[in-house]
This record gives structure tokens, sequence and C-alpha cells, in this order.
């Protein structure tokens, strides 16, 4: 099967594994900057890697991450505006891989959720995902 | 699903909505099984959108009937060289309908469409049929004509709108694009704009989602 250029704008990005950080949650000091801070609540699937990515309002992917072995967490500084954050995931077939399509299922379930940037304070947006695998965003100032 | 397309005199370009040039590998018209994996009350909006899509000369479906208990509903399965449409309580996730298109050899191989019942079973009949008929309309390669929710209606089922009164079928510029779509040889398939919504590629599949409002 040969691969896919993506039908998104621009290419495809490889979801790279995130390092692990607590988000910041101080003050942004550029007023035209704010943070959205992701997280998970419930825990994932055995052998299932949860994918975020946040996108501009025309949809462009603007960041993306996949978490094999590690709960969401994930943090991004951008300008102010609005901003949808989307959380998907796919099965492993078999140990889930921080890159690369080896052994990872079709897109099971996804969910999003718009965002707004604001100076001053984070937004945190909570990818919940609950025990049939499904998931909700949940946005807090 | 790999038969070669028939090369054909081009339809002048008038719109340009298909989905990346997305398109399913065919000898004459598209002649895809639709499994019809939906609940009661949704079949008649099924059955009016796939009438509505092989008023197009390129497409002549046919709706069969799939499983429609819940876990297949919720799943959803992909069937090699067909479409399968599901409803089911999806939950709280953000969206309403969701397309996904699998591909091999260049073509769309397989397709699914979901309709989101925590959104849409006590939606509108109108906001019903229109996000089936934009669902299933991705399946056969066609982007939105149109992603802004407060302007005019284009009267077609691709136009993003919150009055779906005159935007449940198809319109003659879906119809158009569907025949510049597959109205090519393989070799001279023209490129169609880049998508400009969410869309998730997942190895050789693309999902496309039209997120509630």
């Amino acid at each position: 099967m040969l691969a896919l250029a993506a039908g998104c704008g621009g290419s495809a990005a490889q979801p790279s594994a995130e390092t692990g950080s607590t988000p910041p949650s101080s003050t942004h000091a550029d007023p035209q900057r704010g943070t959205i801070n992701v997280t998970q609540r419930g825990a994932a699937a055995p052998k299932t890697m949860w994918f975020v990515r946040i996108e501009s309002p025309d949809s462009k992917p603007l960041a993306e991450a996949g978490f094999p072995d590690r709960p969401v967490s994930f943090s991004r500084d951008l300008p102010t505006g609005q901003y949808r954050v989307i959380a998907w995931q796919r099965p492993c077939g078999g140990p889930c891989q921080a890159a690369g399509e080896k052994g990872l299922g079709p897109l099971d379930d996804v969910c999003g959720a718009v965002v707004s940037v604001t100076s001053g304070r984070p937004v945190n947006a909570v990818v919940q995902i609950s025990t049939d695998g499904g998931c909700t965003i949940a946005t807090r100032p | 699903m790999t038969a070669a397309a028939v090369g054909l005199p081009s339809t002048p370009a008038q719109a340009d909505h298909s989905w990346n040039n997305y398109h399913w590998g065919r000898t004459g018209a598209v002649q895809v099984q639709v499994f019809s994996s939906v609940t009661s009350d949704w079949s008649d909006e099924l059955s009016v959108a796939n009438s509505d899509w092989n008023k197009s000369a390129v497409l002549d479906n046919t709706i069969v009937a799939g499983a429609t208990d819940r876990n297949t509903r919720r799943r959803c399965p992909t069937v090699s060289g067909a479409v399968r449409v599901c409803n089911y309580t999806y939950g709280r996730n953000g969206w309403a309908g969701l397309a996904s298109i699998s591909l091999s050899g260049g073509h769309i191989s397989r397709g699914t469409a979901k309709m989101n019942d925590t959104y849409l079973a006590q939606d509108s009949a109108a906001m019903r049929q229109l996000v089936m008929c934009q669902e299933v309309g991705h399946d056969w390669g066609l982007d939105h004509q149109d992603e802004n929710f407060n302007n005019p209606n284009l009267g077609t089922c691709m136009d993003y709108t919150n009055n779906p009164s005159t935007n449940q079928h198809p319109n003659q510029h879906d119809y158009d694009q569907l025949a510049a779509i597959y109205n090519h040889s393989d070799a001279a398939a023209t490129t169609g704009k880049a998508s400009n919504k969410s869309a998730i590629r997942t190895g050789n599949t693309v999902t496309i989602i039209t997120w509630v409002q």
C-alpha cells in the first residue's frame, strides 16, 4: 500500500513523543501570546497510544505529539486567539512506539474542542478518557 | 478496488473542492456497495443521500444491508472495496460526523461515514440530512465548498451552515467537481486543493472530521 500524502494543509507530521514535563503555569510575559496545556484524565487502555494535535482556526496542524508510554502532557506557547485541540487514540499491535507507523492500528477514537488562548493565564485542556476508550476534551481557564 | 480510471476529456474546472484528489479507481462509473449499518431512524437519510449522489454521472452506488448491532455501529469496520455508514452515540467528543478513507494503489479502497447520535439524535431532520450527505460525499472524494457557518448557504450539503434547510443535498457544483475528479486518466490526474479542515492521517487512512459548531 502506498504511503499517502496528508490531505490537510502541509505534510503529515510524524508524531513525536514529547519529553515529559509539567505544564508551566506562570503568567506569560508577552501580552500577545499565551499557553495551552494539555493533560489527561482517565487511564488509557492497554496497548493504545494517544496523540494530541493543536490546530489553527483554519485547521492547519501547529503541533502534534504521540504518547506511547505515558499520559498526555503537552504544552504550547501560541499567539492569542482560538485554536482547536484534538486527541485521538490508536491501538498498538505490540509495544507502542514513539515514532513511525510500525504496529499502529487505525484511528479508533477522536475528540476535539476549541480553546481560546489569552495572555495572562494558561488555558488547560484536559483529555478525559472514558472506560470505553472514547474521549472528551474539557477546557479550563 | 484497483480498476484503472478510463481516460476521458477533462471537465472545465469551475469547482475546486476535491478532497486532495482522492478518488476511487474504476472503469466507468464508481459502483460501490454502501453497507448500511445504521438504525432505522437513519435509513431515510442514507437512502436520500445515496440517491442524491447517484445523480452524478460518475456515481452508481448501491445500498446493501449491513450489520446494525451496537458493536458494529460503534466500531464501524471497513469493508474492502466498499463504504460503510454507521450511527452511534460516539460521545461528547466534539464531532457530529466523521468520514474515513483508506487508500491503496493511489485510489480510495474503502471508506466509512459515522453519524454521532450524541449530537444528531435530537437535531433537526435537515441537519441530519446535511451531515449524512456530507460525510458520504467525503467518501467519494469531495471536500467542503465552504467552511463558514455564518455566510449565506450555497445550497449544498458540502457547505457548513447553522441553517441546514437549503443545504441538505448536493448541488451542481458538487456534480461538476465529481466529474472533474473522475473524468481523467490516472496519468493526467489534476491536483485538488489542499484540504482546509481537520484531517488525521493514520497509515494509509485519512479521517476528515466535521466538528460540532
